[in-house]
């Protein structure tokens, strides 16, 4: 498969410029939305028990899929 | 929303005299000039009231008038509607250019105000954490800097020197 980087990077800045071209408030909602997941996120019982397992139980997989028992 | 409710008690917050002009910085200041960013609190710069018979201006009346209408505290934050705020007191003359000159906005009918972006980058340029060199280049990537008025901010408050080490890490010496 070939990727052209340099076209998702144009459709990167262009998505940016979209957002960065909203009304204050909407900005300020999509800000709420992506503090709530990120809250969402941290509070993941899986990202706890990783963070507190034990030295050596580290994995490669940030879904919490590896690197520690998982039932 | 819950943010216009957090600035609704700001806003009530100055009408009642315990804090005098704000402005809004951090992530949540650069959001009115940039994309939305992810953050967990607000930074609020304030311009603080000596109590009465004080020299010194400290944050104390803003905790008890917060905290006497149910607001908890969370380590620095106060939090206000679900939302943490660091309330920062002015940190010399370029916070309070930043809190003077700050844009005068409308949230969902409420009233706010934002620090400029010139200001919002001259302020991260005088922290200096890699983060806010981060927002530096997004402020730059997104050119929504005045020139003229970026270049002024930096010469009154001497960060000219600093912005050149900048632009020479950066930006490979270019303007």
């Amino acid at each position: 498969m070939s990727v052209d980087l340099r076209n998702i990077e144009e459709s990167k800045r262009q998505m940016r410029r979209r957002l960065a071209a909203l009304p204050f408030a909407e900005k300020l909602q999509i800000l709420e939305e992506l503090r709530e997941r990120s809250l969402a996120l941290a509070a993941n019982p899986l990202r706890r028990r990783r963070t507190l397992s034990t030295p050596g139980s580290e994995g490669p997989g940030c879904d919490g899929s590896k690197g520690h028992a998982t039932g | 929303m819950k943010l216009k409710k957090t600035l609704a008690v700001i806003n009530q917050m100055q009408a009642a005299g315990v804090i005098g002009r704000y402005a809004i910085g951090g992530a949540v200041g650069a959001t009115f000039y940039l994309e939305p960013m992810a953050t967990v609190d607000v930074d609020v710069f304030v311009a603080i009231h000596p109590e009465p018979g004080q020299l010194i201006a400290t944050p104390k009346p803003i905790y008890d008038y917060l905290t006497a209408r149910g607001c908890k505290t969370e380590g620095e934050y106060l939090v206000i509607e679900d939302w943490p705020v660091q309330f920062l007191p002015l940190m010399g003359p370029l916070v309070e250019e930043a809190i003077h000159e700050a844009c005068d906005t409308i949230v969902e009918g409420e009233r706010t105000f934002v620090m400029t972006a010139e200001h919002l980058v001259a302020i991260a340029l005088q922290t200096g954490r890699g983060k806010d060199k981060a927002r530096i280049l997004q402020f730059l990537e997104a050119g929504v800097l005045d020139q003229k008025r970026f270049q002024d901010v930096l010469r009154r408050h001497r960060l000219l020197d600093r912005w050149t080490r900048f632009e020479q890490q950066f930006l490979g010496g270019e303007s």
